[in-house]
């Protein structure tokens, strides 16, 4: 009798400890952005946006803290895009075009995560809601809610051994999936090669975007007076688009999850003012003097309309 | 004798005989079962020669078909009693016109003093028909709000719908995925050219 109640005893303990080991929340989505960055793994995965359902193959490569994103489409229109550190190269096959986009932001295609973890609970709730196998892993499902109106909660599937993101969701304030992003197979690797975009299209014209090299943000020629909490800017750039004399400034902030870019540009007559909405960007566009503000984000409506309404143009 | 009663029913089977030819057949075989079966063994064979499938079917296949159609039950359905009398549905007719007279005279007015009222009409008629050009950048096509100012034509939907999509580019590089870069409109890709 003795023997089984030791024996109660310890397992009960074991299992307290056990649980003690687990990362919390916040120190699982720190494990996970260094897997991320980190391991070398590929697979497949299903991007659910818009509607619009995209299988493609993934692969993540990291070699002596240089990190690339390879992903190839599975179905027509047949692409290739790979993401480097400062820009992401695109390979259609349909018109064998190669465009190298050179932008300043250095993030996943799977999903964006704060640099920084700490601050982040003061705008979102963090929670284990269970486990679940996903792709044949196992993986610990982490809640993210949003304590305000300006952002949308998330689902995050985290596998328990290597902390890489196995399913990713995202939800609008009635609680429905607005964007979910699934590995159906997972490969983890010791090694992957990192490809050069000018030696695998030999021979192909590469059209090189080079509009997009950030800026100071005092050189912004606009102000925001109110932004919801925990939105930093990012980075400030100047770009030509089309149908516009002038360059188009854009500023974008992040708080860690969503982004949010404000544009600013001279008045165009024919460009519809008010909220619109794409998928799971919101936009808001007003005019500011003799200028077209537009705001958009994977925000709420609510988050848009209110830094629209708070941009200012500079005096000086 | 035979011999014509034979090319009748191939030319029944055929459809070359005339109706009233056809009726006379058609009374003969009812009362003779040797014809019967020779209509449907001729059936048989032209099917045979023309789908190279052989399917047999017995003499007496249509007749237990029709047997079992005789057997089946008869449903009669409860007739809907009318909720009005005759009297009711001659008053409410009565009003349905004079409404749709003062509709009408209503509308006729309308349209010859204010003009501006029809103006949303004619707008979102045009924006329907501006749905090719939209479908340029189909991937990230923006809802246009109901509380649009009335400048909103088919040019500027195309205009929004295209700067809409530039936007979408530069704020997150994930617009690569769905191959949506190569589906900009075509004054991009000149832009891009030109540098």
């Amino acid at each position: 009798m003795l023997k089984l109640f030791s024996l109660i005893l310890i397992l009960a303990a074991a299992n307290v400890f056990a649980d003690e080991l687990q990362p919390s929340p916040s120190q699982t989505l720190m494990k996970m952005q260094q897997a991320m960055d980190l391991l070398n793994y590929h697979g497949t995965v299903a991007f659910l946006r818009n509607g619009k359902l995209n299988t493609l193959k993934y692969s993540h490569a990291s070699i002596e803290g240089q990190n690339q994103e390879r992903l190839i489409t599975l179905n027509s229109p047949m692409h290739e895009v790979i993401r480097d550190a400062d820009k992401v190269s695109c390979f259609f096959e349909s018109t064998s075009r190669v465009v190298v986009d050179h932008r300043p932001s250095a993030r996943s295609f799977l999903m964006d995560l704060p640099e920084r973890m700490d601050g982040i609970e003061e705008y979102y709730d963090l929670a284990f809601s269970g486990e679940e196998q996903v792709a044949l892993l196992t993986a610990r499902v982490l809640d993210i809610k949003p304590k305000d109106a300006f952002r949308y909660a998330r689902r995050i599937w985290v596998e328990k051994q290597q902390f890489l993101p196995l399913k990713i969701e995202v939800y609008d304030q009635n609680n429905k999936t607005i964007e979910q992003v699934v590995f159906t197979e997972m490969i983890l690797e010791k090694s992957l090669p990192l490809v050069d975009v000018n030696a695998s299209f030999p021979g192909r014209e590469i059209q090189h975007i080079h509009d997009r090299m950030p800026m100071p943000f005092d050189q912004a020629g606009f102000e925001l007076t109110q932004v919801p909490g925990g939105f930093n800017p990012q980075f400030y750039i100047q770009l030509n688009m089309s149908d516009a004399d002038q360059p188009v400034e854009h500023l974008l902030l992040s708080d860690g999850f969503s982004s949010v870019s404000v544009y600013l540009e001279q008045k165009n007559e024919k460009m519809a003012l008010g909220a619109s909405s794409s998928g799971t960007v919101n936009s808001f566009s007003r005019l500011v003097d003799d200028y077209l503000l537009t705001v958009m984000g994977e925000v709420p409506p609510a988050a848009v309309k209110l830094i629209a309404e708070g941009v200012r143009l500079r005096s000086d | 004798m035979i011999e014509e009663l034979n090319q009748k029913i191939s030319q029944l089977i055929d459809n070359d005989l005339d109706k009233e030819e056809a009726l006379v057949l058609l009374k003969k075989m009812k009362q003779d079962p040797v014809l019967q079966a020779k209509l449907s063994r001729y059936e048989t064979i032209g099917h045979a020669i023309k789908s190279d499938v052989f399917l047999s079917v017995d003499c007496d296949f249509a007749a237990r078909v029709n047997q079992a159609i005789h057997k089946e039950p008869v449903y009669l359905l409860p007739k809907r009693k009318s909720v009005f009398n005759p009297n009711i549905r001659l008053s409410a007719l009565a009003a349905s016109v004079a409404l749709l007279a003062v509709l009408v005279s209503q509308g006729f007015l309308s349209y010859s003093s204010s003009e501006s009222l029809n103006k949303p009409s004619l707008l979102i008629a045009s924006n329907t028909e501006s749905e090719p050009l939209n479908s340029l950048a189909q991937a990230s096509r923006p809802v246009i709000p109901s509380d649009r100012p009335l400048e909103t034509k088919a040019g500027t939907v195309h205009s929004s719908v295209s700067r809409f999509a530039e936007y979408l580019q530069a704020h997150n590089s994930t617009r690569y995925i769905d191959g949506g870069f190569e589906r900009q409109p075509y004054a991009r890709i000149v832009s891009y050219s030109q540098e």
